[in-house]
């Protein structure tokens, strides 16, 4: 989806005044874009989906999303720079991040360190309860 | 015109074997030694002579090992005295060289050292070999007294002693050397201590592993005041638990794993073995330690969790994919699937559950294998993990037609453990349970308090319970009761065994086939925090 083409998008959204919550997602890999993007369609949140933490923050500018959602390991720039990035600009740090990864020895090394997000969500995730998990983490869970 | 003939020395019936004997002394031409110089000094004076010899006879000469009173080292075999005296155990007695057939016209006696009395006492082997003499020489005719040819036998008897001992340090020293050669050869290391566990000997290996090349030896004796003994997970051990001091006590340690720390900061990771060395009297002196380093192993066995890591890793994102799609695809009303399709999905669906359980539980064992279980820590009601755990296999048991009841004690002391992980453990447990029971029995959970203010919890069911001979390897990988093709990885007791040993905490079990089997989960009140629990 070029710049122009999205930017499109959320105009269209802002005009038809949709309430659902926005959620802006860095994911690298296409086939669990296109299954969590199908999976919180269902579930009723708007969603977007970019390929790595640069994409995202390139993105944050057109259209300012509800929640974050962030792959742990990323090309270019990855899940845990990528929250600390938003985390350090005050226009976005009161943004939710969730982090959606498997449980990799990188993550369980790491996870210590990330300071800022929400919660976390373990690869595999159920498509059925990915909405429903993420409304239990916004609600404190 | 010719020299004048002499009378040659008898030639010996057992000739090759006395010079066999003779050689096996590695005695010829070596240089003086006192203990030989003293017996002929002792013989000359005490029978008033100024000449006295220690003479050994080869096949060409006879060659002096101690000598008084004359200068020469040897002299040929043809012209000696004493070649003709070892043919006879007996004392041979010359008074007068000159009115003797045999030795009248002896170039020794006719010249220098002009001979014309000698007295040779044979140096006899145990096996009757005469190996030279010791002898006694004047340059006047002299006759002996009975005393003195005794004399002269008893101090022979004393030079043959004399060889005989000289021969078997010689020996000793040899088979040292050898053994010495061998140990040092030996490709692990060897450690000898002392009763109070200085060190007596290491051989090459042991120097090269723990490097005490040179330096103090006092330094390298108390090589184990300045080295720490670990367990193979790193706890520092007390001295009294160290493979040489176990030695000590008497023990005997076979294959033990153990981490060096030494004093220059390295970690060895170590195969060990330790005995105790006894004395006559069976008293404990010391200990032998034979010990490898395992670095390698270690390492390879790292790589190979890392391995199985990334692998599980890198094939949870395809699952998940598969997964998802799966699930989107029956759960949407719009896609319309034939009752065959809906039943085909639902088993590809199933069978990715079935795939996921399997990854996580092999991650699982590779995360416990290489100690990289990452608890998170957090104090907690050990009713609550049952009734999680209970909650987790309702729907299992329902299914089956089976009961579960609940027994938790009032009060029970609060835990500090990983949550999941307990309730992992305690799932694994009741669904094996559940699996194994038959339709309207009973599987009963209960939690109690142990004495120690820790918590007991055991999962009994009334199935066919296990055999003895099978019960010991229940908690082996990949063991499954009865080489049973029920559903699972036979992992799940494994895994189940490392989580609650990481927390610290023991897992039994026991069965009787045809009643039931029991597990029981031991958690100690306060498990040692050993796992970093930085968390959010």
């Amino acid at each position: 989806m070029t710049r122009r083409d999205s930017a499109a998008a959320a105009w269209w959204w802002r005009i038809l005044g949709d309430m659902s919550q926005f959620i802006l997602m860095a994911e690298d890999d296409p086939d669990i874009q296109l299954v969590a993007r199908l999976s919180l369609k269902k579930a009723g949140f708007r969603v977007q989906v970019v390929s790595n933490g640069r994409e995202l923050l390139t993105q944050l500018a057109v259209e300012r999303p509800d929640i974050i959602m962030l792959d742990w390991m990323m090309p270019e720039m990855n899940g845990p720079e990528t929250c600390a990035a938003l985390k350090a600009d005050p226009s976005t740090a009161d943004i939710p991040v969730i982090f959606m990864t498997a449980k990799s020895q990188g993550f369980e090394r790491d996870k210590g360190l990330v300071t800022g997000a929400l919660g976390y969500i373990l690869k595999p995730f159920d498509a059925l309860t990915l909405g429903d998990r993420i409304r239990e983490i916004l609600a404190g869970g | 015109m010719s020299q004048p003939a002499i009378a040659l020395p008898p030639v010996l019936p057992r000739e090759s074997e006395r010079l066999r004997a003779l050689h096996s002394y590695q005695i010829l031409d070596t240089p003086p030694e006192a203990a030989f110089d003293e017996l002929v000094a002792l013989a000359g004076r005490l029978l008033g002579m100024p000449m006295a010899l220690v003479t050994l006879v080869d096949s060409q000469r006879q060659w002096f090992k101690a000598k008084i009173g004359l200068d020469l080292p040897e002299t040929a075999r043809d012209e000696a005295f004493c070649a003709h005296a070892i043919a006879s155990p007996e004392l041979m007695v010359i008074e007068d060289a000159l009115l003797d057939d045999r030795f009248c016209d002896n170039p020794l006696v006719l010249g220098d050292p002009n001979i014309r009395f000698y007295a040779g006492a044979p140096l006899m082997t145990a096996d009757g070999h005469g190996l030279g003499t010791l002898c006694v020489l004047d340059r006047v005719p002299r006759q002996l007294t009975d005393d003195q040819r005794a004399l002269l036998q008893v101090l022979s008897r004393q030079v043959m002693t004399q060889l005989d001992l000289r021969r078997m340090l010689d020996l000793s020293r040899r088979q040292h050397a050898d053994l010495l050669h061998v140990l040092n050869a030996v490709p692990a290391a060897l450690i000898v201590a002392d009763s109070r566990g200085d060190i007596e000997f290491q051989n090459d290996a042991a120097r090269d592993l723990v490097g005490q090349h040179g330096g103090d030896p006092a330094d390298v004796r108390r090589f184990w005041h300045h080295t720490t003994v670990k367990s193979r997970s790193g706890e520092p051990l007390p001295p009294a638990s160290w493979p040489a001091m176990r030695a000590m006590s008497g023990d005997t340690v076979v294959g033990e794993e153990f981490l060096l720390e030494l004093p220059d900061g390295r970690r060895l990771p170590i195969l060990l073995g330790a005995a105790p060395l006894r004395d006559a009297q069976h008293c404990v002196t010391g200990a032998v330690v034979g010990f490898q380093d395992v670095s390698a192993l270690y390492e390879v066995a790292r790589l190979k969790s890392e391995f199985v890591s990334t692998v599980s890793h890198e094939l949870r994102t395809p699952m998940t994919s598969i997964r998802g799609s799966l699930q989107l695809v029956l759960a949407d009303e719009e896609t319309h699937l034939g009752e065959d399709s809906r039943a085909l999905v639902t088993v590809a669906l199933n069978n990715t559950g079935r795939l996921i359980r399997i990854i996580n539980d092999i991650l699982d064992v590779a995360k416990i294998e290489a100690g990289q279980m990452a608890l998170s820590l957090s104090t907690t009601q050990a009713a609550a993990l049952v009734h999680s755990a209970v909650d987790a296999v309702r729907g299992m048991a329902t299914e089956k037609g089976l009961t579960i009841t609940t027994d938790v004690a009032t009060s029970l002391p609060a835990i500090r453990v990983d949550q999941d992980r307990v309730v992992q453990s305690l799932v694994n447990l009741l669904s094996n349970a559940v699996k194994f029971s038959a339709t309207g029995t009973v599987v009963c959970i209960s939690a109690t308090g142990t004495a120690d203010g820790g918590v007991c919890m055991t999962v009994s069911d009334q199935g066919e319970g296990i055999p003895p001979e099978e019960l010991a390897r229940v908690f082996e990988k990949f063991h499954q009761v009865g080489g049973s093709h029920r559903q699972g990885t036979g992992l799940g007791l494994s895994i189940t065994k490392g989580l609650i040993e990481e927390h610290g905490g023991t897992i039994a079990v026991t069965s009787e086939v045809g009643t039931g089997t029991t597990f029981t989960i031991i958690l100690s009140a306060a498990p040692q925090d050993r796992t970093n629990t930085a968390h959010r």
